[in-house]
């Protein structure tokens, strides 16, 4: 299940050797189009859909969308990381908006 | 930093490294491994050979939501081990590498909330159970976190590394190469202790849905594991144990997500298109109903949907709205993405039950056994080579936990092994026959030359006389799927199907010099492709061997569809390395816990525990 | 966590803070909170006697932190400095200038406030850390660059307050401009004289190494330690070529003193300068009068220009602060030389500041002639003369001058050593090429630590200040000749577990203080950093906490946030103020008794450019209805672009929730000087009624 970059947001990484995205990825298939200087996913069909790219973006310029194979248009899920906790919006085709807030580290 | 491509082989730089332990994988049980040795002894020189980067790789690169071998209250090692045995149908197992392991699981997992990952708790404090021995965590951050670990001791991590081989002294396992995925380096580890923990092997099989255009990797496991690990083990000679015993679960279909978490964690039943409960028939309760074995209750949505009872489903419509938030909050911590399935179908499971059908077949040792035979110390059959996690074979339901401890026991196995040990010796030959074989493929694409017409906008490597690897790979998952049990043929195979997919194997081996890569991700594609091969062949061989149906599911054999007592017995491999071919052995099973394999004791209800 | 001992201390401030919160009830409730060891409250807790009873627990109780709820912590600091305890373990809790005084008007919410303002104090403390500041090696050596008035004197100053000096000079000859003038005002001195002293001075000082003919090649290394290369060369000569040699020094600290050069008034063709042999600059005027014995007395008739150049948007745009009084002192120099020769000084405005105007005044009555008025071209008439024709202003009439002489007095620019040094070691400079600096607060700093400016580089001024602005220099740079430096451990701290290497805070960082260690991970140079926590801010894995503020203590006080610390209906709006502006605007909207709405709970940060995306978007996770980023405007940041970088940080967060249907304009950015208290109670009222109409953050209802 693929993701993708947003254009306008993207920066790639202030032109970095390797922005973010492309560090994290556990496929290798993040990389910076050095022309534009954007990020982007080589292989759309080999994504796994982990989500490290989009979480990791500091420009939340990744968005994840299911293959049409498996779901229809329009659906979102949006991650949103704090230091110790992640807060997730869910909207479905319909327009509903869910949200999930949840710790993910305890502080010591 | 992308750089130029070389076209000879004196262009490729070296990087020689020389290491006390060489860990080749570093996820979850990779980690483990360094962590203890250098606990151990702070002064033992740790090399990870990271094929991506180590603050995701793996099998836990999205999270985890639940931690599937914890002894509660009221549990104890053995019956742990106990239960782990009749889930597998009685076994075989190596009960002395499970007890070993149960000795010490609660410890790693207690290590991992000491770490900082949160884990749900009863109104007690206790671990907040959702199966016998499964526990919730919201681990979103569970792989950074055990990787922060492992950096805190300062081990040598060298991410985006892809092992190609290991390094032999006569039978001696010295090191391993590996080429850099980023700078293109041929790299040459000497280590006085090699641990494979490259995780499973996915994309052996086709993936159910994975003929869409963007949805070829829609499989459970992490595709980026391709059972390098194996592979290399095979081509030195190590011994492989209960190949045969693929992994095929049921999962939500389509998706192909885990559904333990909804079976389990919130008993919901499976169902079939009538609506009948599909393990209360006849047909499943002689056999234990919810608590039989694995392989029966996974491969039982596959039988009502090729007996024409299909769709199946998990009922979740009696899910409160609480419930379904905190159903999509354990998903948000192990497969993200299917939240978001649900939410581009418009689907409410407190509406609508949960489709569910069966799995491509996977080799995870950390599931079911197969994987390398190995010593109470995790070594393998060849000195200095040590298994750990899913690679380590004989012994299944590791899962997360389990695979913490594997590494936490490798890591001592090893420790054991280098004292007074040195690095053993290079043979410079087999290294630069090794170099060649690795780069290859990108030497042939860089001199490659353009032959065809090519519209405008498509992939350039269609101008090329050559093999694409995604090619290969397409070809060989549907060759297994259809000629070697996939989940496309119901799991079912029998000895001529298996004779026709080893001649292609064998063919598709032969051509695997026609190969080409234009840049260092598609050399990746490469090798993942001529290793899934070398796995595959393998798999193929145990399944033909198996002449019994002793895990339907897991191992259907519709030539012989009944249990063969005299195969009650460990089903192993080795390459012969005069010959080239692999043989095969057996050896016999040892039973350590006395009683009936194929019964579990009764679960223990913890003291006020709600139902 | 068990082993930490809280020591609470409440002060009423005279009954001042009691009027208003009810201490007791808070007293009472921190006393039953986990680590605390021991409440108390007091009249005067900045007295001797409350400084006393505080010492007195930490002593007796072995308290190893405290919280002291009191007046602001820019308040008092003196009082509070010396408790027995290190000063990174005491939290000062603002419960008077920003809840007491503020909310006056509402007791109930000032209480509430109060609570959970030291709920969150509290929660801070936990994560203190006891640091020390850290000792750093220094030499004792300074570089001046440049041989001229301003460098020498430097040189001079550094070398009686102890230090060794290179002075380096990338002429053969020290005394720059100076040397050249025939005499300074506003004495009229012989540049001779002076410059003789000097040389003198340096020849004799054994701490001082003069190296004309030397230039500055690079400059690596920290303040303290710069490591600078500089290479002389020999000057050719016909059997022998020119020769380099280059050595390195070490040195605690740098005064550049490259001086400045003049305006040449060519392109303003009007004048004639280069084509017409009568018309000359100032400084043409000094060699002239000094080489040649008759000069002056021979000028029956001169026109002095005035702003050639200068105040002129094609060439200077600024005023060069010297010309008036450069001219005034010539003319008066002509009157001296033969009171009947004739002078007139045309002008627009006559800059003559302080004790100078007594010079102008002199000039006048000694008959020199000033006309508000500048001839828009001159011409030569059939007589050779230089005919001035200039619309007086003041008489409302044209007159006519045939000069002998016209002096076009042009301005000082930039010098090409400048530039040099500039372009050798990395000094901002202004649109000018002068050396840039914080003008207003520290008109002696270049944008480097460490590396100081005195005389022209920085902007036009005459011998006087040039001298004064050597001493300055001095004292300044003195810091770092020490021998030994203590730094305050406010510097940033780099989790290297963490960090991936993505060079923002490298990239970020306005006083440049980051470098890549040999696995390519940023570390900070302590002495270049002056922790404004920019870097912190910046980071998108959160990596990166302040000596005096971590990420850990901002996520710990998001976690214990009331975020209905009101009541239901009310906004909780979480205000990041930097410390410099917007944070003593709030203090001093509570001492002017402008009530404010107790909506608002505030976090210090040294600049609004701290702020961390992150720790902005899980203060929204966790339920706060509103985030204040309350900064200096962009040209005002202290620290460069600190506002700037915080402005896109919020941005970045209110795109993404936008995506996630949640409101951006919870987010808010303002820009509040120190001065307008009323702009910020402003600021809090209007926040807070958006807020209320915007409704409750859906996240506070999980």
């Amino acid at each position: 299940m693929p993701v993708y970059v947003v254009k306008d947001k993207c920066d790639g990484c202030k032109g970095k050797d390797e922005p973010l995205c492309e560090q994290i990825c556990i496929g290798d298939l993040m990389t910076l189009n050095s022309d534009t200087g954007k990020a982007y996913c080589r292989s759309l069909r080999d994504c796994w859909d982990c989500m490290s790219c989009t979480k990791i973006c500091p420009k939340g310029a990744i968005e994840q969308r299911i293959p049409y194979q498996l779901g229809y248009h329009g659906a979102k899920l949006i991650p949103m990381m704090g230091t110790d906790s992640i807060t997730w919006t869910c909207v479905d085709i319909d327009g509903k908006v869910e949200r999930f807030s949840f710790r993910t580290r305890n502080k010591h | 930093m992308k750089k130029d491509l070389p076209k000879t082989i004196t262009e490729v730089e070296e990087i020689r490294i020389e290491t006390d332990l060489l860990i080749i994988g570093g996820g979850n049980s990779g980690c483990f491994v360094a962590i203890e040795a250098k606990e151990k002894n702070p002064d033992v020189d740790v090399t990870i050979m990271e094929k991506a980067h180590i603050d995701r790789s793996g099998a836990l690169a999205a999270g985890m939501d639940a931690i599937n071998t914890y002894i509660g209250e009221g549990e104890t090692p053995e019956s742990i081990v106990r239960w782990s045995r009749a889930q597998v149908g009685g076994g075989p197992l190596r009960e002395d590498l499970a007890l070993s392991n149960a000795a010490i699981l609660n410890q790693c997992v207690e290590s991992l909330e000491a770490w900082g990952v949160p884990f749900k708790k009863d109104e007690k404090g206790r671990y907040k159970r959702r199966g016998r021995f499964d526990i919730s965590i919201h681990g979103e951050q569970l792989k950074p976190i055990i990787a922060e670990k492992t950096k805190s001791y300062k081990p040598r991590i060298l991410n985006r590394v892809a092992a190609t081989n290991l390094l032999k002294d006569g039978d001696r396992v010295i090191g391993a190469t590996g080429f850099g995925i980023r700078d293109g380096k041929f790299y040459v580890i000497k280590a006085k202790a090699t641990i494979v923990s490259t995780g499973g092997a996915a994309g052996l099989y086709r993936s159910a849905t994975n003929d869409g255009t963007t949805s070829h990797h829609q499989m459970w496991m992490n595709p980026f594991n391709v059972g390098t690990g194996y592979a290399i083990g095979i081509r030195a000679g190590a011994e492989f144990t209960l190949m045969e015993q693929r992994w095929c679960a049921t999962r939500v279909k389509d998706f192909c997500g885990p559904v333990d978490t909804i079976s389990v964690g919130y008993k919901a039943k499976m169902i079939n298109a009538k609506e009948e409960l599909i393990l209360d028939s006849p047909r499943y309760s002689g056999l234990g109903g919810d608590t039989a074995p694995r392989y029966i209750r996974a491969n039982a949505p596959m039988s009502e949907w090729s007996e024409g009872r299909g769709p199946t489903f998990v009922d979740t419509r009696h899910l409160s709205a609480g419930a379904v938030k905190d159903l999509k909050i354990d998903y948000l911590n192990e497969r993200p993405t299917y939240v978001l399935f649900l939410a581009a179908r418009g689907q409410d499971p407190a509406k609508e039950p949960l489709e569910i059908y069966g799995s491509d077949p996977y080799i995870v040792g950390g599931h079911t056994a197969s994987g390398y035979w190995v010593d109470g110390d995790r070594m393998a059959t060849l000195a200095g080579l040590f298994a750990a996690g899913e690679c380590a074979g004989g012994m299944p339901n590791k899962f997360v936990g389990g695979c913490a401890a594997e590494g936490v026991l490798a890591a001592r196995g090893t420790l054991k092994y280098i004292s007074g040990m040195d690095h053993g010796k290079l043979d410079e030959n087999q290294l630069a026959a090794e170099k060649e074989r690795v780069f290859a493929p990108l030497l042939r694409g860089a001199t490659l030359e353009a032959k065809y017409t090519l519209p405008v906008g498509q992939d350039p490597r269609w101008q090329y006389d050559a093999v694409t690897p995604e090619e290969m790979e397409e070809r060989l998952q549907r060759l297994m799927d259809e000629y070697a049990g996939g989940v496309g043929q119901f799991f079912k195979c029998n000895e001529e199907q298996l004779n026709y997919a080893l001649k292609h194997i064998g063919m598709m081996k032969k051509q695997v010099n026609k190969l080409f890569a234009t840049n260092l991700h598609d050399l990746v594609l490469v090798h993942d492709v001529v290793d899934r091969l070398d796995v595959a062949e393998v798999v193929v061989l145990h399944l033909r061997e198996r002449r019994e149906c002793r895990w339907p599911g897991w191992q259907t054999r519709s030539d012989y569809p009944e249990v063969d007592p005299s195969l009650d017995c460990y089903i192993n491999s080795r390459k012969n390395l005069k010959t080239s071919e692999i043989e095969m052995l057996k050896r016999p099973y040892q039973q350590v816990l006395p009683g009936d394999r194929t019964k579990a004791p009764s679960p223990i209800p913890l003291s006020a525990e709600k139902a | 966590m068990s082993d930490i001992k809280i020591g609470v201390f409440l002060c009423t401030c005279e009954g001042e803070i009691e009027k208003t919160i009810a201490l007791d009830v808070l007293a009472q409730e921190a006393s039953g909170r986990a680590g605390v060891v021991s409440v108390r409250k007091d009249s005067s807790l900045c007295s001797e006697r409350g400084i006393s009873a505080i010492r007195e627990d930490i002593d007796k109780l072995g308290l190893d932190r405290v919280l002291i709820a009191a007046c602001s912590p820019a308040l008092k600091t003196r009082e509070f400095a010396d408790l027995g305890i290190n000063k990174y373990m005491v939290e000062r809790v603002n419960f008077r200038e920003q809840c007491s005084l503020c909310h006056a008007d509402n007791s109930e919410h000032a209480t509430k406030k109060a609570r959970a303002m030291l709920g969150m104090s509290l929660e801070k403390v936990r994560h203190s850390k006891a640091l020390e500041p850290v000792t750093v090696p220094a030499v004792k050596t300074a570089l001046v660059v440049g041989g001229g008035v301003a460098g020498i004197n430097a040189a001079l100053d550094l070398a009686a307050a102890g230090a060794e000096v290179f002075l380096i000079e990338k002429n053969p000859h020290l005394g720059g401009k100076v040397s050249e003038l025939h005499r300074y005002y506003p004495r009229l001195c012989p540049p001779s004289c002076g410059l003789e002293l000097m040389y003198s001075k340096l020849e004799s000082n054994p701490r001082i190494h003069v190296l004309t003919s030397s230039e500055v090649e690079s400059l690596s290394g920290s303040p303290g330690h710069f490591s600078v290369s500089i290479k002389t060369t020999s000057p050719g000569t016909i059997k022998s070529p020119e020769e380099y040699q280059v050595r390195t020094i070490i040195a605690g600290a740098v005064v550049v003193a490259t001086g400045w050069e003049p305006f040449d008034p060519r392109p303003l063709t009007e004048y004639g300068y280069g084509r017409l042999e009568k018309v000359i600059t100032n400084l043409d005027f000094e060699k002239s009068a000094r080489e040649q014995g008759q000069f002056l007395a021979q000028q029956k008739k001169t026109a002095f220009i005035q702003c050639v150049g200068s105040r002129d948007e094609r060439h200077l745009p600024y005023c060069s602060d010297v010309c008036c009084m450069v001219s005034i002192k010539q003319a008066l120099l002509l009157k001296q030389a033969n009171p009947d020769n004739e002078v007139i000084i045309y002008y627009n405005d006559i800059r003559t500041p302080g004790e100078y105007e007594s010079v102008y005044r002199q000039a006048r009555t000694s008959g020199i002639q000033f006309v508000k008025g500048i001839p828009s071209e001159l011409r030569q008439d059939e007589q050779g003369k230089i005919s001035v024709s200039v619309f007086d202003l003041m008489a409302g009439e044209r007159t006519e001058f045939a000069a002998d002489l016209v002096v076009l007095a042009t301005g000082m620019k930039a010098s090409r050593g400048t530039t040099a040094l500039k372009d050798a070691i990395g000094l901002a400079t202004n649109k000018e090429n002068f050396i840039e600096s914080h003008l207003q607060c520290h008109p002696q700093d270049s944008q480097r630590e460490g590396i100081f400016t005195a005389g022209c580089c920085r902007a036009p001024m005459d011998v006087s200040r040039s001298i004064e602005s050597a001493g300055a220099a001095t004292a300044k740079a003195l810091r770092y000749l020490q021998g030994e430096m203590a730094v305050s451990p406010d510097y940033p701290v780099v989790d290297i577990l963490k960090c991936d290497r993505c060079k923002r805070c490298v990239e970020e960082c306005p006083f440049k203080a980051y470098s890549y260690d040999d696995k390519g991970f940023p570390q900070v140079d302590i002495l270049k950093c002056r922790a404004c926590g920019i870097c912190m801010g910046g980071c998108p894995i959160g990596a990166i906490s302040l000596g005096e503020l971590s990420i850990e203590q901002l996520s710990g006080m998001l976690d214990v946030l009331d975020t209905s610390y009101l009541g239901e209906d009310e906004p909780v709006i979480l205000g990041f103020l930097c410390k410099n502006d917007a944070y003593r605007a709030a203090d001093d909207a509570g001492l002017k008794g402008i009530p404010c709405p107790a909506n608002l709970i505030s976090v210090m940060v040294p600049c609004s450019g701290a702020v961390n995306g992150m720790i902005i978007a899980e203060a929204i996770s966790k339920g706060v209805d509103g985030v204040l980023l309350a900064g200096c405007a962009d040209n005002q940041c202290h620290y460069l672009h600190g506002s700037a970088l915080a402005k896109t940080r919020l941005a970045d967060v209110s795109n993404k929730l936008k995506e996630m249907y949640l409101e951006p304009e919870r987010l808010r950015f303002a820009s509040i000087s120190r001065d307008d208290p009323e702009k910020f109670a402003a600021t809090v009222k209007e926040y807070a009624e958006e807020l209320k109409q915007l409704g409750k953050n859906p996240l506070r209802i999980q």
